[in-house]
C-alpha cells in the first residue's frame, strides 16, 4: 500500500510514519511531505492510494487543501487538530478524519476503513477538477457515473457531464448506498432509475427519469431489484 | 412701609449717627383699628433698641437705648407693639420714639429697616412669608447634596465632592438668611449674621468654581479671585450685603472663565454650563440690590441643579467608558488564553509530546516542563495590562522551546542593545510575533530570532528580526490586531507598530512606545 503523508510539523509526522510502518509492515510504501505542492508534485509521477492530511499546513486554509486532495484519485485520510471541522471535511469526501493527539489504535481503524474503501460518514459533495479549479459538486445531483479508463465520467442531473480523477470501484465503495454499481463501466444513482427493464436474451437495462438508458449486468440485476423496493 | 400700612412719612429724617435719638411723626390710623374690628401692632425692624412714646405715654420698649454702648441693652431685630384701642386720640397721633445702635458692628445708613403699622401678630410670620419661595429650594439642594456626597463616597471623583460642597454652602447661606425669619435674636447678632451670609457665599462660589475646574479639567487659577474678593471685601469694606453681592458676581465670573476656556479648548459639553452662568450672571445683574432677598436662591437652586444633572450625565458616560475599556481588556485576556487552547497549538503540541513520551521519555518530560511553563507565565500575565519584558521574553522563549519540541529544532530568541531591566510591555506582543515568525516561517533547521533594544528617556524601541522570505505584509497574519490592541490598551495612541521586509531575508517588526519605569 502506497500511502503519501503531509505534515508540516515534524515531530508529529514522524509519529504518524513511525505508527502507519509499524501496522503495515512490508506492504507499506510510505513517503512524506511538508507542503501540499510539494505533495501535488510528488503525486505527479506517484500513485499512491492514500493520502493522510493534515488541514493545517503553515496557516493556509485547511479546506482549499482538501479540495484540492480529495480531487485526486486516491483516497483522503485527514489528520487534523481542527475536530469541530470534521462534519465539512466528510462532507468533501474524506474517508476518514483522525483527531490530532492519535495513538495507534485509531490508525489502525483508519487502516481498515481505507482497506474497505468506505468512510466513516457519507460525502455531500464530490470534487471535480475542471478548467476553472476544483469544482464541488453537490452528491445528490449526480444521476449516473460513467467508466472512462481511468477516470470517471459524472452525469448530472442538469445533463452536464465531468471528469473525476477515481475509479469507478473507489467511487462506488465512496459514494452513499443510493449509487449502486450496475455494469462494470456505470454507476447509477437509484433515486434518478424510473424503471428496471428485461430485454430479450437475458439482458437488462435501467430507464432513467430523464430517458437514459443504461445496461444492468446479469450478476447486479437482483440487487438492484432489491434496492429499488 | 406700603401706604395702606399708615404709615406717614412726610417727617421722616436721616438718622446717620449713634448716639442717642428721637425719632417723631404723625401717625395717620385707618379706621378698621379704631373700631377695634383688628388689634393694631406697631412694627420696628432693624439694628436698634427702641423706646416707643405713644402721644406722649409710654408704649414698650425693646431693649434699653442709652447714649453709650455699655448702658444700653441690644433690642431683638424684630419687634411689634400692641396698641390698644383705647391709646388712640381722634385724628393724627403722635408717635416718638427713642433709640440708640451702639452694638450694630458695621457702618449702616439707618438702623431702622422698617417701621409701620399692621394688624398684630408674630413679626416673624411676616418675614416668614418674604422668604418662602427660597425655602422651597431647600428640599432640592438637600437631596441633590445627599445624592452626590453618595456618588463621591462611592466613585471618590472630585467633582462630586465640589459640587455636593457647593450646595451645602448655599444651604448654609440660605440658613444664614432664613435664620432671621425663625429666631428673634437680639440685633447685637445682626453683623455676625450677615457675616455668616458671606462667607457662605465665598465657600459655595469657590466649591461652585471648584467643580467646574474638576469636571472640565480647568486650572484651579480661577479659583484665586474669589479668595482674593473675600479677603479683601470682608474686612475692608465693611458693608455685608456689598460683600456678598461682590463674592457672588466674582464667582458667576471665574466659572464663566472655566467654561468659555474649556469651550476654546474644544469641549463642547461645556456650553450648558456656560449658558447657566451667564443666565445667573444676567439676573444678577438686572437687581444687584435686591438679588439676595429674592432672586438668589431660586437662581443659585436652578444653577446648581443645571450642573448637577450634567454631572451625572458626564459620569455616566465616564463610567460606560470605563465599562467599555474593561471590556476590551476581558477580551484581550480572554483571546490570548484562547490562542493556547486552540486546537492547531494544543493539539500539535500534544501529539508530539505523545511522540517523545514513547520514544524519548526523557525529552517528554522536558517538553512538559516547557508547556508547564508557558501556562504558568500565562496565567499570571494575561489579566495585565502591562508585564515587566522579562516576563514577556521568558513567555517567548518557553514558546520556542516548545516550538523546538514540535519540530525537533532549536529555536532561539537574542536580545541585544540595551539593558531591559524596569521596561514594561503589553503581555504577549512579542510573544505573538514569534509565534507568527515560526507560523508562517516553516523553519526546517535551527533559527535564531534577534530582538534589539533602544532606549531613550522617554521611548522605547524594539525591533525584532526573524528570517522570513517574505516580500509582502501577507505573511505577519492575523495576530497583529492583538498586538495592536493591547498596545492601544496600555498606551492610548502613544505607540508606533509597523513591519516589514529588510531585503536581506529578514522579516523587521517595530515596537515604539513609552519606556515606563516601574
Amino acid at each position: 500500500m502506497k500511502i503519501l503523508v503531509v505534515e508540516d510539523e515534524t515531530v508529529v509526522a514522524r509519529r504518524l510514519l513511525r505508527m502507519l510502518a509499524e501496522i503495515l509492515g512490508d506492504h507499506a510504501s510510505l513517503t512524506h511531505r511538508r507542503t501540499l505542492d510539494e505533495a501535488m508534485d510528488w503525486l505527479r509521477g506517484h500513485p499512491v492510494d492514500a493520502l493522510f492530511l493534515d488541514l493545517n499546513l503553515a496557516g493556509k486554509n485547511g479546506f482549499d487543501i482538501l479540495a484540492e486532495a480529495v480531487a485526486g484519485p486516491q483516497q483522503t485520510i485527514v489528520v487534523s487538530a481542527n475536530t469541530e471541522r470534521a462534519v465539512e471535511a466528510f462532507e468533501y469526501g474524506v474517508l476518514d478524519f483522525v483527531a490530532k493527539p492519535f495513538d495507534a489504535a485509531r490508525l489502525r481503524l483508519a487502516l481498515d476503513r481505507l482497506e474497505m474503501g468506505s468512510p466513516a460518514a457519507p460525502p455531500r459533495y464530490l470534487a471535480v477538477r475542471g478548467a476553472r479549479g476544483i469544482e464541488m459538486i453537490v452528491i445528490d445531483a449526480i444521476v449516473l457515473i460513467n467508466g472512462a479508463g481511468n477516470y470517471a465520467e459524472v452525469v448530472l442531473g442538469d445533463g452536464r457531464r465531468v471528469l473525476h480523477d477515481k475509479s469507478l470501484d473507489a467511487l462506488t465503495r465512496l459514494l452513499p448506498a443510493q449509487f449502486q454499481r450496475a455494469h462494470r463501466s456505470h454507476i447509477l444513482n437509484l433515486n434518478d432509475v424510473a424503471r428496471l427493464q428485461s430485454l430479450p436474451g437475458s439482458r437488462y437495462r435501467a430507464v432513467l427519469k430523464n430517458g437514459d438508458q443504461v445496461p444492468v449486468s446479469r450478476g447486479r440485476i437482483k440487487d438492484l431489484r432489491q434496492q429499488m423496493i | 412701609m406700603a401706604a395702606s400700612d399708615g404709615w406717614d412719612s412726610r417727617h421722616w429724617y436721616d438718622v446717620r449717627f449713634r448716639t442717642l435719638a428721637w425719632l417723631r411723626c404723625r401717625v395717620e390710623i385707618p379706621e378698621l383699628y379704631r373700631a377695634g374690628q383688628k388689634p393694631m401692632g406697631l412694627y420696628v425692624s432693624g439694628t436698634l433698641s427702641t423706646e416707643i412714646w405713644w402721644n406722649g405715654e409710654l408704649l414698650g420698649r425693646n431693649g434699653q437705648p442709652a447714649g453709650n454702648a455699655k448702658s444700653e441693652t441690644a433690642g431683638d431685630i424684630n419687634v411689634v407693639f400692641f396698641v390698644p384701642p383705647e391709646r388712640l386720640l381722634p385724628g393724627d397721633q403722635t408717635l416718638a420714639i427713642r433709640l440708640s445702635a451702639h452694638h450694630a458692628g458695621y457702618r449702616i445708613n439707618t438702623p431702622l429697616d422698617a417701621l409701620y403699622i399692621a394688624p398684630y401678630q408674630n413679626p416673624l410670620s411676616v418675614i416668614r412669608n418674604q422668604y418662602r419661595p427660597s425655602m422651597f429650594t431647600v428640599g432640592a439642594l438637600l437631596l441633590a447634596a445627599a445624592f452626590l456626597a453618595g456618588m463621591w463616597l462611592r466613585t471618590r471623583t472630585a467633582a462630586s465632592a465640589w459640587l455636593a460642597l457647593a450646595c451645602v454652602f448655599v444651604l448654609g447661606q440660605l440658613g444664614a438668611e432664613v435664620s432671621r425669619a425663625f429666631w428673634s435674636y437680639a440685633y447685637s447678632w445682626h453683623a455676625t449674621r450677615l457675616l455668616a451670609v458671606s462667607l457662605f457665599s465665598l465657600a459655595g462660589g469657590f466649591c461652585l468654581v471648584g467643580y467646574l475646574t474638576a469636571r472640565f479639567a480647568g486650572s484651579r487659577r480661577w479659583l484665586i479671585p474669589i479668595v482674593l474678593v473675600g479677603v479683601i471685601s470682608i474686612p475692608i469694606l465693611r458693608v455685608p450685603d456689598l460683600i456678598t453681592i461682590l463674592i457672588i458676581a466674582t464667582s458667576l465670573v471665574c466659572g464663566l472663565g472655566v467654561a468659555f476656556v474649556t469651550l476654546r479648548r474644544g469641549q463642547r459639553d461645556a456650553w450648558i454650563a456656560l449658558i447657566a452662568l451667564l443666565g445667573a450672571l444676567i439676573v444678577l445683574a438686572h437687581e444687584p440690590t435686591q438679588f439676595l432677598d429674592q432672586g438668589q436662591f431660586l437662581t443659585f437652586t436652578l444653577l446648581l441643579l443645571v450642573f448637577f444633572v450634567d454631572h451625572i450625565r458626564s459620569f455616566d458616560r465616564t463610567s460606560r467608558e470605563r465599562d467599555q475599556a474593561q471590556l476590551t481588556s476581558a477580551r484581550l485576556e480572554l483571546e490570548l488564553l484562547k490562542k493556547h487552547l486552540r486546537p492547531h497549538f494544543l493539539m500539535n503540541t500534544l501529539t508530539s509530546l505523545s511522540e517523545w513520551v514513547e520514544t524519548a521519555p526523557r525529552t517528554g518530560v522536558a517538553m512538559i516542563d516547557a508547556l508547564a511553563k508557558e501556562f504558568h507565565t500565562l496565567n499570571r500575565v494575561a489579566d495585565k495590562t502591562l508585564i515587566p519584558i522579562e516576563d514577556e521574553l521568558d513567555l517567548c522563549r518557553t514558546h520556542l522551546r516548545i516550538m523546538g519540541f514540535r519540530q525537533d529544532l532549536e529555536f532561539s530568541l537574542e536580545v541585544e542593545g540595551d539593558p531591559v531591566d524596569g521596561l514594561m510591555i503589553p503581555p504577549a506582543v512579542l510573544h505573538t510575533l514569534v509565534e507568527n515568525a515560526l507560523t508562517y516561517g516553516a523553519y526546517q533547521q535551527d533559527t535564531t530570532l534577534t530582538l534589539t533594544v533602544e532606549r531613550g528617556p522617554r521611548r522605547a524601541l524594539l525591533t525584532l528580526r526573524v528570517p522570513s522570505k517574505a516580500t509582502d505584509a501577507g505573511p505577519e497574519g492575523t495576530g497583529l490586531a492583538y498586538v495592536r490592541a493591547r498596545l492601544a490598551e496600555a498606551f492610548g495612541e502613544r505607540w508606533v507598530f509597523d513591519g516589514g521586509p529588510d531585503n536581506r531575508g529578514s522579516w523587521v517588526s517595530r515596537l515604539e512606545f513609552p519606556g515606563v519605569a516601574q
